[in-house]
C-alpha cells in the first residue's frame, strides 16, 4: 500500500498533473459557491475539456473539481445564507447565525478545516478499505454486476425525499430508456433513432449531464430572478473578519471532525445517500450528543454545528470514490458524471481497474491528500477575495453558464444537431425540476443502462435463458434482495410513522 | 394549475411517452439469429418501457403531496428569451462561425437578462467570444470562422 501511494506520488508530482489539481481546487471552489451551482453542475460544466487528458489527470482534475466545490459551498452557505448545493444546507443552520454575529471568518476557517479533515480521514479510509472490496468484486460475474446495478439505482429512491421515492425511480427509468437510444452494440441493430444519422451512436452523456444539471440550473435562475442580496454585497466587501482558530476552538471541534469523518465515509460509500444525507445526519449526531448550553447553540452560531456537516460531506465525497473505483458503480450524481468521463476516455472503472491501471488509483489517491491541502493552504487565505465573487449579478452569470454549455457541446462532435438536442433535453429537464423530479438517478440510469444491459445479456445467455440465477447465485440474491429493502423502506416506515 | 393538476400532467405525459417507448420497440429489427436468443435487442425496451407504465401510472393515480411551484411569480418571458437565443446559436454557429456567433449569444443574453450599459454589455460579450477563441487556439482546437472566414479568405 505505502509503496502503490509513493508511485502515485511519483506519478501525481508533474508540473501537468500539480497544474491541473491547483486549476482543479480553484475552479471546483469558484463553481461550488455560486448559489445553486455544486459539484455535479461545475464537473459536468468541465468534462468536455477534460476528454483529451490522459485519464489519470483527467482524473486528477474531476477529484479536485469535487471536492473543491464541496469546499465552496460553504463559503455561500455561511455568508450569504444561500447553499451552492444541498449537502451544505445544514452549514447554514449554525454558519450564517455566527456570519450575523461577525464571526464570519471563525464559520469559514471551521469549514475549511472541517473540509480538510473530512477529505483527508476519508481519503485514508479510501485506500485502506478499495483494494479489499476491488479483490473481493473480482469474483463477480455478470449476475452480480447486474445485481450491484440493480442496488445502485434502487438505493437512490430509498434516499430520496419523502414522497419522493417513486419520481426517482421514474427518472432512472427515464434514464435507461435514453441509454437505448443509438445502436445495440450486441445485436447491431438500430433502436429508437427514427433513421437521424446523427443518433446512431447514441446520445452523447455529457450533453446530456449539461442539459440535465448546468442548462437547466440556469434556466431555472432565469426563471426565479433573483436579484444579488444585500448579504452578498456585504460579503462582496470582502469584510469576514479573523480567520484564525483559538485553542478552545480547537477542542471543541476536533471530536466532531472525526465522528462525522467516520459518519460521511461510511454514508458515502453507500450507494444513493451521498453527501447530503451525510451532512445532515452527522449534523443531528453533533446536536444529540451536545448538552445543557452546548445544545442551545445549536441554531444561533454553533461551532461543532458548522464543523460537523462540512466535515461529513467531504468526507461522503471520499467516500463515494469506493463504488466508483472498485465496482464501477457510481453512487450519486456527481460519481456518475466522472464515470460517464472515464468511461469516454475508455476507462472502466471497477475491480481491474487495480490489477490493470492501479498506477492511475493511486495517482488519485496522492492527489486526493495533496489536493486537501492545497485547498486549505491556497483558499483559506483568499477567502475574503473569493467571497466578492458571491455579487456578480445573474445577469452576466446565466448567459455565460448557458454559453459554456452551448459550446462544451458542440465542441465534443462540432454538430449542431447535439445543441438542439441538449435544448430539447434541458427543457424536459426543466420542467420535471419545476415538480421536484431528481436528476441525478437519471444520469445513473443513463451512464449504467448499458453495462445493465450487457451484464443481463449475459447472464440470462449463461443460464440459457433462466433467471434461476437470481436465487441460486448467493451474493446476486443477497444484492437484489438489499435493493427490494431499499425500495420497501420508506413505504414500512411511513406505515410505522403511522 | 394546482400542483396536484401538473403532477398528474406530467405522470400522464410520461405515461404516454412509456407506452410509446414500450410500442416502438415492436419496430426495432432483430436479426435472424439472435431472434431465438433468451435476450434481444427488443428486451430490455420492452422491461423499461413496461415498468415506466407501471410507475408512472402510480404517480398519476396518487401523485405525492408537494409545495405550489409558484409558476405565477416566474419570469417566463426571460426563460423563452433565453431559450430562443439557446436556439438561434444552434442555427447560426455553422454561419456566423464560433466568435461571432458567441459574442451576440452573449450580448443578447445579457440584454434579456436585463444588462442595459452598453459600455459593460459590450466589451464582456465581445472579450469573453475573443478568450475561449485564444485558449482553443492554445488547445490546437480550431474554430470556424463562419462567412467571416471565408469572406476574408
Amino acid at each position: 500500500m505505502i509503496e502503490g501511494l509513493l508511485g502515485g506520488l511519483v506519478g501525481l508530482l508533474t508540473f501537468k498533473n500539480m497544474a491541473l489539481l491547483v486549476l482543479g481546487c480553484g475552479l471546483g471552489t469558484f463553481i461550488g459557491m455560486m448559489p445553486g451551482l455544486g459539484p455535479v453542475t461545475a464537473i459536468s460544466l468541465l468534462v468536455p475539456a477534460v476528454l483529451s487528458l490522459e485519464p489519470a489527470s483527467a482524473m486528477v482534475l474531476l477529484a479536485a473539481i469535487y471536492y473543491g466545490a464541496m469546499f465552496g459551498g460553504s463559503t455561500a452557505s455561511v455568508l450569504i445564507n444561500a447553499p451552492g448545493e444541498s449537502s451544505s444546507v445544514p452549514t447554514t443552520f449554525d454558519g450564517y447565525p455566527m456570519a450575523r454575529k461577525g464571526l464570519a471568518g471563525k464559520a469559514l476557517a471551521l469549514c475549511a478545516w472541517g473540509s480538510f479533515a473530512g477529505g483527508t480521514i476519508a481519503t485514508l479510509l479510501l485506500m485502506l478499505a478499495a483494494p479489499t472490496l476491488a479483490a473481493w468484486a473480482l469474483t463477480f460475474q455478470a449476475p452480480e454486476y447486474f445485481a450491484l446495478m440493480v442496488l445502485g439505482l434502487t438505493a437512490v429512491a430509498a434516499f430520496a425525499e419523502e414522497g419522493g421515492a417513486l419520481k426517482a425511480l421514474l427518472t432512472t427509468v427515464l434514464g435507461l430508456m435514453l441509454a437505448t437510444i443509438g445502436t445495440d452494440i450486441a445485436d447491431g441493430v438500430e433502436r429508437y433513432t427514427f433513421h437521424v444519422a446523427d443518433l446512431a451512436d447514441g446520445i452523447s452523456f455529457v450533453l446530456l449531464a449539461m442539459a440535465a444539471f448546468a442548462l437547466a440550473e440556469a434556466m431555472l435562475a432565469a426563471l426565479r430572478n433573483q436579484p444579488v442580496s444585500e448579504e452578498a454585497r456585504r460579503a462582496a466587501r470582502g469584510d469576514v473578519g479573523s480567520l484564525r482558530l483559538t485553542r478552545d476552538d480547537v477542542r471543541e471541534v476536533a471530536p466532531t471532525m472525526a465522528r462525522s469523518s467516520a459518519i460521511g465515509f461510511l454514508v458515502g460509500v453507500l450507494p444513493g445517500a451521498g453527501a447530503t444525507i451525510a451532512a445532515f445526519m452527522s449534523y443531528a449526531v453533533e446536536r444529540n450528543l451536545a448538552r445543557g448550553a452546548r445544545r442551545d447553540e445549536f441554531g444561533r452560531g454553533s461551532r461543532r454545528g458548522v464543523a460537523a456537516p462540512e466535515t461529513a460531506n467531504n468526507a461522503a465525497a471520499g467516500g463515494a470514490y469506493v463504488p466508483l473505483l472498485t465496482l464501477g458503480i457510481p453512487g450519486s450524481g456527481t460519481t456518475a458524471v466522472i464515470l460517464g468521463a472515464l468511461v469516454a476516455m475508455g476507462v472502466q472503472p471497477g475491480p481491474r481497474l487495480f490489477a490493470d491501471q492501479s498506477q492511475m488509483f493511486w495517482t488519485v489517491v496522492a492527489s486526493m491528500y495533496v489536493g486537501n491541502v492545497i485547498l486549505l493552504v491556497i483558499n483559506l487565505p483568499l477567502i475574503p477575495w473569493i467571497a466578492r465573487t458571491l455579487a456578480i449579478p445573474e445577469r452576466m452569470l446565466v448567459p455565460l453558464i448557458l454559453l459554456f454549455c452551448m459550446i462544451g457541446v458542440y465542441l465534443v462532435s462540432f454538430n449542431a444537431f447535439d445543441l438542439w438536442v441538449m435544448i430539447g433535453l434541458a427543457v424536459l429537464c426543466l420542467g420535471l425540476r419545476l415538480l421536484d423530479y431528481p436528476m441525478a438517478p437519471m444520469l445513473l440510469g443513463f451512464v449504467l443502462g448499458k453495462l445493465m444491459e450487457e451484464n443481463l445479456r449475459r447472464a440470462l445467455i449463461v443460464n440459457d435463458g433462466s433467471f434461476a440465477f437470481v436465487w441460486e447465485r448467493p451474493v446476486t440474491a443477497g444484492l437484489l434482495a438489499v435493493s427490494a429493502i431499499c425500495l420497501l423502506a420508506p413505504a414500512i416506515a411511513r406505515a410505522a410513522r403511522r | 394549475m394546482t400542483r396536484i393538476q401538473a403532477e398528474r400532467l406530467v405522470a400522464l405525459a410520461i405515461l404516454a411517452f412509456s407506452l410509446g417507448y414500450f410500442l416502438l420497440a415492436f419496430t426495432i429489427k432483430v436479426p435472424p439469429g439472435p431472434a431465438d436468443s433468451p435476450f434481444s435487442a427488443r428486451s430490455f425496451p420492452f422491461g423499461l418501457g413496461a415498468l415506466g407504465m407501471v410507475l408512472s401510472f402510480a404517480l398519476l393515480v396518487k401523485p405525492p403531496p408537494g409545495q405550489p411551484v409558484g409558476v405565477a411569480a416566474f419570469a417566463w418571458g426571460r426563460a423563452a428569451g433565453l431559450l430562443a437565443l439557446m436556439c438561434a446559436y444552434a442555427l447560426t454557429i455553422g454561419f456566423l462561425g464560433f466568435v461571432v456567433a458567441s459574442a451576440l449569444f452573449l450580448a443578447a443574453g445579457f440584454g434579456i437578462l436585463g444588462e442595459r450599459r452598453p459600455l459593460v454589455l459590450a466589451p464582456v460579450a465581445g472579450g469573453t467570444a475573443l478568450g475561449f477563441w485564444v485558449v482553443f487556439e492554445l488547445l490546437d482546437v480550431k474554430l470556424d470562422w463562419g462567412v467571416f472566414g471565408r469572406i476574408s479568405g
